[in-house]
């Protein structure tokens, strides 16, 4: 199921506590909710004025380049903090980025 | 965790005397769990029940707070595991870190630079909290100019950063009158760590590697009488820092366990990790370098994580200028609830055109909410077109209804007679199609 979130700074929040609550339901065995979630951060972080535009922005907003891909994987690995299941992403160096944070994640430690 | 209204009678009197204004005890212990009345309303509670309602009433994270000359940075006291059962209450505290390894100068106009950083996002200024400096020369003197050198450039929060006593002893001279954290305490140099922490009135830091270690740690250091603790766990990756920051919340939250009943400090060193960090519990990041590109994201995703999702987050009402608008440009009509706002706004930006957008008060809810509760209506539409004087700014007097209230579009004739109604997209992604295809 695609819980259809925004991107960061565009109403992520609400897609982020919507998945929480449908992984919490799921876990507590309502079969609703029990299926791998889709979410599509590439193509919300990239839909971004952050991320779309490097002209005529203001300098706070840094370099245009890194700051879209960090657009892109701050909101993905938030959503995978929530329960994602399949990340939908755009840009190969987030996709570089993600994949190395999934693999740690998936790393089970003998001893915390 | 706090007490429930049967286990707090359990520790009043049970005399029923009345003293307090209720009827009975029981009745007074309901409004005392419910934190309605003081404990001192009652007479004769002895002093053994004070000292055991006092620390069920102490929050189960404790709230920790760096100072210095105007700034403070608030983290801990959070009361649940996720932010729909409530809300995030304090933002974690980010922080900037340097070393004492590069000339004086230098760490100037880098804190500087850090210092002054400040991006406005959904009319909120965002910006870093403070510093941290970390002493990699060894050497005390070196440490203590460095230090100096990032007061003298910036006034925010301070987190000195070393495990050698005599470093942060020196650190600490120049920052009298300050609450800094100090950082960090392990199981050899805790007791000096400590005494520094009393002494200085700091905050003090425990570094460990796994969470008993930290619970040992943190119970030798509250035996010193140093309350303010933050916890430090050098977790070598994301799967076990997500575990120690879960477990962390959760003993602290659902079993009351005190001695991790801190706020934490993480040092991520990746956009993943800082994600992680922020979602997930951390109560102080600290940054190894600092980048724009950077830190404006982080800082987004911050304020998204810590919004209170019982409220609705508003913009303020108003006539909004997209792309430079002229007169003959077409006002569109939108709520204020701020989702809607930056979905259309984000949109009619992109688009590229030029447009007038006209932002009512609906209380801060999306279209089809606001217009079923009636607090999006062709009169509340007109009533914003006069207020915001919309009329005087335009030339060509066109309105655009968002598609999903086109059934407004005939009150909203009577309303504004000398207007010109189009009915837009239902979705905001379609305006820009709609703009090029029907406002052009």
């Amino acid at each position: 199921m695609d819980p259809t979130t925004g991107a960061l700074g565009y109403g992520i929040e609400y897609g982020y506590s919507v998945m929480e609550r449908l992984r919490l339901a799921a876990l507590q065995g309502d079969s609703m909710t029990q299926l791998p979630m889709i979410v599509t951060p590439g193509f919300e972080a990239w839909k971004t004025k952050e991320a779309k535009v490097g002209e005529g922005v203001p300098a706070a907003w840094g370099d245009w380049l890194s700051r879209a891909i960090n657009w892109e994987i701050m909101t993905a690995v938030s959503l995978l903090e929530s329960g994602a299941d399949i990340l939908v992403l755009r840009h190969p160096e987030s996709v570089k980025q993600v994949k190395a944070a999934i693999n740690e994640l998936m790393v089970v430690p003998e001893r915390f | 965790m706090a007490l429930s209204g049967i286990q707090i009678y359990k520790l009043l009197p049970q005399t029923n005397c009345k003293e307090c204004g209720f009827p009975t005890c029981l009745a007074f212990a309901m409004k005392l769990a419910a934190k309605q009345v003081e404990l001192s309303d009652c007479p004769y509670v002895s002093e053994e029940s004070k000292t055991q309602l006092a620390e069920s009433a102490a929050p189960p994270i404790r709230l920790i707070s760096l100072k210095s000359n105007g700034y403070e940075v608030k983290v801990g006291n959070e009361v649940v595991l996720f932010r729909h059962e409530k809300t995030f209450y304090n933002k974690p505290g980010v922080f900037i870190k340097f070393s004492d390894d590069i000339p004086a100068e230098e760490i100037k106009a880098r804190v500087e630079k850090a210092d002054s950083f400040v991006v406005n996002y959904v009319g909120i200024d965002l910006t870093i909290d403070g510093f941290a400096m970390e002493c990699l020369s060894g050497d005390a003197d070196k440490f203590a100019a460095a230090v100096k050198a990032v007061r003298a450039a910036s006034k925010r929060p301070l987190i000195l950063l070393s495990q050698d006593p005599a470093a942060i002893e020196s650190g600490l001279q120049s920052l009298d009158g300050e609450a800094p954290m100090i950082y960090g305490a392990n199981a050899d140099n805790w007791e000096k760590m400590a005494e520094l922490a009393k002494s200085h009135k700091a905050v003090l830091g425990v570094t460990t590697t796994f969470l008993e270690e930290a619970t040992d740690l943190t119970e030798q250091i509250k035996g010193k009488g140093v309350e303010d603790i933050v916890l430090g766990l050098s977790s070598k990756n994301l799967s076990t820092n997500l575990i120690q920051q879960t477990q962390i919340r959760k003993l602290a939250l659902k079993k009351n366990y005190k001695p991790l009943g801190y706020p934490t400090i993480t040092f991520p060193t990746s956009a993943a990790e800082a994600a992680q960090a922020i979602t997930k519990y951390a109560g102080f990041l600290v940054l190894d370098s600092f980048t724009e590109d950077f830190v404006y994201p982080l800082l987004v995703l911050r304020q998204n994580i810590y919004t209170d999702p019982q409220k609705p987050i508003q913009v303020q009402p108003g006539i909004y200028e997209i792309n430079n608008p002229k007169p003959e440009d077409p006002v569109l009509v939108t709520t204020n609830f701020s989702i809607t706002y930056f979905s259309v706004a984000n949109e009619v930006e992109g688009s590229g055109m030029p447009a007038w957008l006209l932002v009512t008060d609906a209380e801060g809810m999306s279209v089809l909410t606001a217009w079923a509760a009636g607090k999006f209506d062709a009169e509340r539409i007109a009533k914003a077109v006069k207020s915001f004087d919309v009329a005087d700014k335009v030339s060509r007097k066109r309105i655009v209804l968002p598609g999903a209230v086109a059934v407004l579009s005939g009150e909203l004739e009577a309303e504004l007679p000398d207007w010109e109604i189009r009915v837009g997209p239902r979705e905001a992604v379609d305006i820009p199609k709609f703009m090029k295809l029907v406002l052009a």
